[in-house]
C-alpha cells in the first residue's frame, strides 16, 4: 500500500517538474512571472517530500514488499541506522536528492524578492529541468517502490560500515544539502545568462544562495573526516578517496567564487570568472554523485551494468556544453570596466589560481585511474603521496595568503601595511625557531609557519574590527558584539579564516607527531607507546539486536588519563564481515586511538594496535569555528539595513585601508 | 593589447605550465600498478605495486615477538609467500580477498606495507542460508552467542 502511493507520489513529483519547466520557459520568454509557478513548485515539494516521508514510514514499518527496504533494511537494525538507511544506497539516496531538490525550488521561489523576480522564471525552469532528471530516475531506472514477489520474511539491514556510528547518520545529508544548494546559485546564474544582466544584484543574490550550501559542505566534509577516524579504524582522517576528493571539488570552487565574488563586488571585474566558477562547482557536484553513486571507480566495466550510471554522465554532459555554449553565446555582451589591479586584488586572484589549481589536481588524481583503465587497459592506482606532494605546498600558500590578504590595502601598496602583520609574523618566527631547535623536518616548518602566521593574524584582525573607531565612544561589551554584527560579513569570513588556520595547524601537528604501535598481549600485560600504557584486561562478548560485539578491554593511563578503553570487533548477523571500531580517548593535548586487531581465544591474547594522535579534538573543532563563521556571514542583514546598503560598483581606489570584507 | 594584458596572459601560461609539469612528474611517480600473484612475477623487484589476491587457506602465521606477520597470497595459479609488520583493519582470515600495498623483496616474496581487506565497497550481504564463518566467533572467544 505504501508502495502504491509513494510510487503515485514520485511520478506526480515527476510530472509536476515536466509541467514547471513549460511554464517557467514559457514565463522567461515574456519576461512575466507566471502565478502558476508557485502552486507547480509547491506540488513538487509535497509531493517529493511526501515520497521520502512515505519511505522512511515504510523503512520502520519493515515493510518489505518495497524492494528498497528489502535491501536496505531489516527487523534487527536500531530505528536511528533504519532512517539513515533512507540515503544508505543508490535508490534511496536519489530520492532523497529529489526531495531536497524540490524543497530548494520553494524556497528560491518564496524567498525571491524586488527585483531579482525578474531572475525567477528562467532560474525556476533550470531548477525544474534538474529535478526532473532526478525525479525521472526515482520512477523509471532506479525505481525503489519496486514490489517484491514474494516478500522476503526480513532484510539483510544497511552495510556494517554504516551503522556503527551517529555520525554515519548525519554526516551525508549535510553533504547532499551543499551538493543540492550548489543548484540554486547556478540556476540564477543561467537565469542571468539569458537575460543578460550578470550585474551587481545577480551578483549579490547568488553569493547569499552559495553561503548556505558552503557551510552544509564544510560541515558533511569535516563530519566525513570525522567519521573516518571514529570508525574506518586506521587512524586517519582523510584518505585521498576518490569519494571524499569528488566532494572536496565543489568546496574548493565555491570557495573560490566567494572570493572572486569581492572582486567583481569592488572592481566589477572577472565576471565571466565568476559565472565559470558557479557553473563549475554545480556540475562537479553532479559527477561527485556520478563517481559516489554508479560505482565507475570500481571498474569502468561495471559502470553500464545499471542505467543510472550512464544516465548521470548524460547529466553532466548536457550541463557542461549546455553552460560553456550560454557562457560563449551571452558573456561577451556584458560590458566590463577595464581591469585595475592592487594589494588585495592581487592576493585574491592569487588564492583563486591557488584554489582552482588544487581543484584541478585534485580531479586529474581522482579520474586518472578511470583513464588508465579505459584507454590502456592497466588497473592502477594514484595513492596519497601524489596528493600530498602536489596539494601540500599549495596549500602552504593559502593558508599564508590567509594570513595576509585581509590587511592589504585594494589601492596601492602602503608601507603600514606591514605593521599590521607584525603580531603573526612574530609568532610565526617563534615557532619556527623553537621547531628548529627540535629539528623539524622543512614541510613541518612551512606548514606550523604558515599555519600559525594565520591563526595570530585572523584573531588580530577579529580583534581589530572590534575595537571603536577613531572617536568613536566605547560603550562596553555590548557595543564590542554591535560593532562585530555590524560587519558581519567581514567577521564572517575572519572567523572562517580562524577555523581554517586550527585546521591547518592540525593537520601539520597530527601528521607530525604521529606515533603507532601494534602489540599483542595476555591479560594483565600492559604496552607502552610514546607516554602512555595500554594495559590488557580481558575480553568480553555481547550479544546486542542485530550484531555480536567482541569488546577487548583495557585500560589505559597517560598525560591527563585514566580510563578504561573498549576498543570493539563487531560481526553482523546478515553479514560475512567483522568491524574493528576503535576506542578514543580525546584530550586536548592528543588522542589516544586504541583498534582491536585480533583476538586469538586459545592463546589467550589479544592484539591491538596503539595510536597517539596530536591536537586531533582540535581539528574537529576548527570544522565547526569555519562552519560558524560562514553562518555569520550568510545570516540575513536586518530590513533596514538592506535597504541603507547601496548595491554599486564603488570607484576604484576609495577606501583604501579597509577590506572589502567589510560589508 | 597592450602590456599589462600580455603579462597577465604569460603569467597564466607560466603557472599553469608549471603546474602541468609537476603534475605529470608526481603523477607518473605515484601511479602503483594492481597486479595478481601471476602478474607479479614479470615486474621488477623493488617496485611499488598492489598484489591483490586470496589468502592461502592456513598460512597465517603471526609472530608475536617480532611483530611480524606472514601469510601466503594466491591467485589458483601462483602463490606468493607474504610478510608484514603492518596489520590489517578489519578482521583478516583464511581465504579471504586481500589487497597489499608493497614491493617483491625477491621472486616469490612480497613484503606488504598495508593489508586492506577487501570487504569490498559494494557491500555482499549474506546469500540466503549462509550464515556468520563458521568458527569466526569461537576463534574471537564469543563460541555459544547467537544474536
Amino acid at each position: 500500500m505504501i508502495g502504491l502511493v509513494g510510487s503515485a507520489a514520485s511520478a506526480v513529483g515527476l510530472l509536476a517538474a515536466i509541467v514547471g519547466i513549460l511554464l517557467g520557459v514559457r514565463a522567461a520568454r515574456s519576461g512575466a512571472w507566471d502565478r502558476r509557478l508557485t502552486i507547480v513548485a509547491w506540488t513538487t515539494c509535497i509531493a517529493l517530500v511526501g515520497a521520502n516521508l512515505l519511505m522512511v514510514a515504510a523503512l520502520v514499518g519493515r515493510d518489505f514488499s518495497i524492494a528498497y527496504v528489502a535491501q536496505v533494511g531489516s527487523r534487527s537494525t536500531p530505528l536511528l541506522y533504519t532512517i539513515a538507511s533512507l540515503w544508505g544506497a543508490l535508490e534511496g539516496s536519489i530520492l532523497f536528492w529529489a526531495g531536497l531538490l524540490s524543497i530548494a525550488v520553494v524556497l528560491l521561489v518564496s524567498r525571491t524578492r524586488g527585483p531579482d523576480r525578474a531572475l525567477l522564471p528562467a532560474s525556476t525552469a533550470t531548477l525544474f529541468a534538474i529535478l526532473a532528471f532526478f525525479a525521472a530516475i526515482v520512477v523509471g531506472p532506479g525505481d525503489p517502490w519496486r514490489r517484491m514477489d514474494p516478500v522476503p520474511p526480513d532484510g539483510p539491514g544497511p552495510n556494517p560500515l554504516l551503522q556503527n556510528h551517529p555520525l554515519m547518520a548525519i554526516h551525508p545529508p549535510f553533504l547532499y544539502l551543499g551538493f543540492v544548494g550548489l543548484a540554486i546559485p547556478y540556476a540564477l546564474t543561467v537565469a542571468a545568462l539569458v537575460a543578460g544582466r550578470l550585474d551587481e544584484r545577480w551578483l549579490q543574490t547568488v553569493r547569499r544562495w552559495t553561503l548556505g550550501p558552503w557551510v552544509a559542505l564544510t560541515l558533511g566534509l569535516v563530519l566525513g573526516a570525522w567519521w573516518s577516524y571514529a570508525v574506518l579504524g586506521w587512524g586517519g582522517y582523510w584518505a585521498w578517496d576518490p569519494v571524499e576528493n569528488v566532494a572536496l571539488l565543489p568546496w574548493l570552487t565555491a570557495t573560490a567564487f566567494l572570493h572572486s565574488a569581492m572582486v567583481q563586488e569592488r572592481r566589477g571585474m572577472l565576471r565571466g570568472w565568476n559565472v565559470g566558477l558557479i557553473s563549475a562547482s554545480f556540475l562537479l557536484t553532479i559527477l561527485a554523485t556520478l563517481v559516489t553513486r554508479s560505482g565507475i571507480l570500481n571498474s569502468v566495466h561495471a559502470f553500464t551494468r545499471s542505467l543510472i550510471g550512464p544516465l548521470f554522465l548524460l547529466l553532466f554532459a548536457i550541463a557542461l556544453v549546455g553552460s560553456v555554449i550560454l557562457i560563449v553565446a551571452r558573456l561577451p555582451g556584458q560590458a566590463e570596466p577595464p581591469p585595475r589591479l592592487g594589494a588585495r586584488t592581487t592576493a585574491f586572484l592569487l588564492n583563486n589560481i591557488l584554489l582552482v589549481a588544487v581543484a584541478a589536481i585534485v580531479l586529474v588524481g581522482t579520474l586518472f585511474p578511470l583513464f588508465a583503465d579505459a584507454v590502456a587497459g592497466a588497473q592502477v592506482s594514484v595513492g596519497a603521496p601524489y596528493f600530498e606532494r602536489v596539494v601540500g605546498p599549495i596549500a602552504v600558500g593559502l593558508v599564508a595568503l590567509v594570513a595576509i590578504g585581509p590587511s592589504l590595502p585594494w589601492g596601492e601598496w602602503r608601507p603600514e601595511t606591514r605593521r599590521a602583520l607584525l603580531p603573526g609574523a612574530v609568532v610565526a618566527i617563534g615557532i619556527v625557531g623553537l621547531l628548529l631547535l627540535r629539528g623539524g623536518s622543512p614541510e613541518l616548518l612551512a606548514g606550523a609557519a604558515a599555519g600559525s602566521f594565520a591563526l595570530v593574524q585572523s584573531a588580530w584582525y577579529i580583534v581589530r574590527r572590534a575595537m571603536p573607531g577613531n572617536g568613536a565612544i566605547d560603550r562596553g561589551p555590548a557595543a564590542v558584539v554591535q560593532r562585530l554584527l555590524r560587519r558581519r560579513r567581514s567577521v564572517g569570513g575572519l572567523v572562517v579564516h580562524l577555523g581554517i588556520a586550527v585546521i591547518a595547524l592540525v593537520i601539520v601537528a597530527s601528521g607530525a607527531g604521529r606515533q603507532e604501535s601494534s602489540v599483542t598481549l595476555r591479560a594483565d600485560q600492559t604496552a607502552r607507546v610514546g607516554d602512555f600504557e595500554v594495559r590488557f584486561t580481558g575480553t568480553r562478548s555481547e550479544v546486542r539486536s542485530n550484531r555480536v560485539v567482541i569488546v577487548g578491554s583495557a585500560v589505559a593511563t597517560g598525560p591527563g588519563i585514566d580510563s578504561p578503553v573498549a576498543p570493539e570487533l563487531t560481526v553482523f548477523t546478515g553479514s560475512a564481515q567483522a568491524i574493528a571500531t576503535p576506542a578514543i580517548v580525546a584530550t586536548p593535548g592528543a588522542d589516544l586511538y586504541v583498534t582491536l586487531v585480533d583476538i586469538d581465544a586459545t592463546a589467550g591474547t589479544a592484539t591491538f594496535r596503539i595510536g597517539i594522535h596530536p591536537f586531533m579534538s582540535w581539528l574537529w573543532l576548527g570544522g565547526g569555528i569555519a562552519a560558524l563563521g560562514g553562518l555569520i556571514a550568510a545570516w540575513p542583514p536586518s530590513r533596514r539595513g538592506m535597504a541603507t546598503v547601496p548595491v554599486v560598483v564603488r570607484p576604484a581606489g576609495d577606501d583604501p585601508a579597509r577590506g572589502i570584507l567589510d560589508g | 593589447m597592450n602590456r599589462p594584458r600580455a603579462a597577465t596572459l604569460l603569467g597564466i601560461v607560466l603557472v599553469a605550465g608549471a603546474l602541468v609539469v609537476l603534475v605529470a612528474i608526481s603523477l607518473t611517480s605515484a601511479i602503483v600498478y594492481y597486479v595478481t600473484p601471476t602478474e607479479l612475477a614479470a615486474r621488477s623487484t623493488g617496485e611499488p605495486v598492489r598484489l591483490y589476491g586470496i589468502v592461502a587457506p592456513g598460512s597465517v602465521r603471526w609472530n608475536g615477538a617480532d611483530s611480524l606477520l606472514s601469510f601466503r597470497v594466491t591467485d589458483g595459479t601462483t602463490t606468493v609467500a607474504v610478510s608484514s609488520r603492518s596489520l590489517p583493519t578489519a578482521l583478516f582470515r583464511d581465504g579471504v580477498g586481500v589487497v597489499l600495498a608493497g614491493r617483491s623483496t625477491e621472486p616469490g616474496r612480497f613484503m606488504a606495507d598495508e593489508i586492506l581487506v577487501k570487504h569490498s565497497e559494494v557491500y555482499q550481504p549474506l546469500k540466503p542460508g549462509e550464515t556468520i564463518p563458521p568458527g569466526l566467533l569461537e576463534r574471537l572467544g564469543a563460541g555459544g552467542t547467537t544474536p
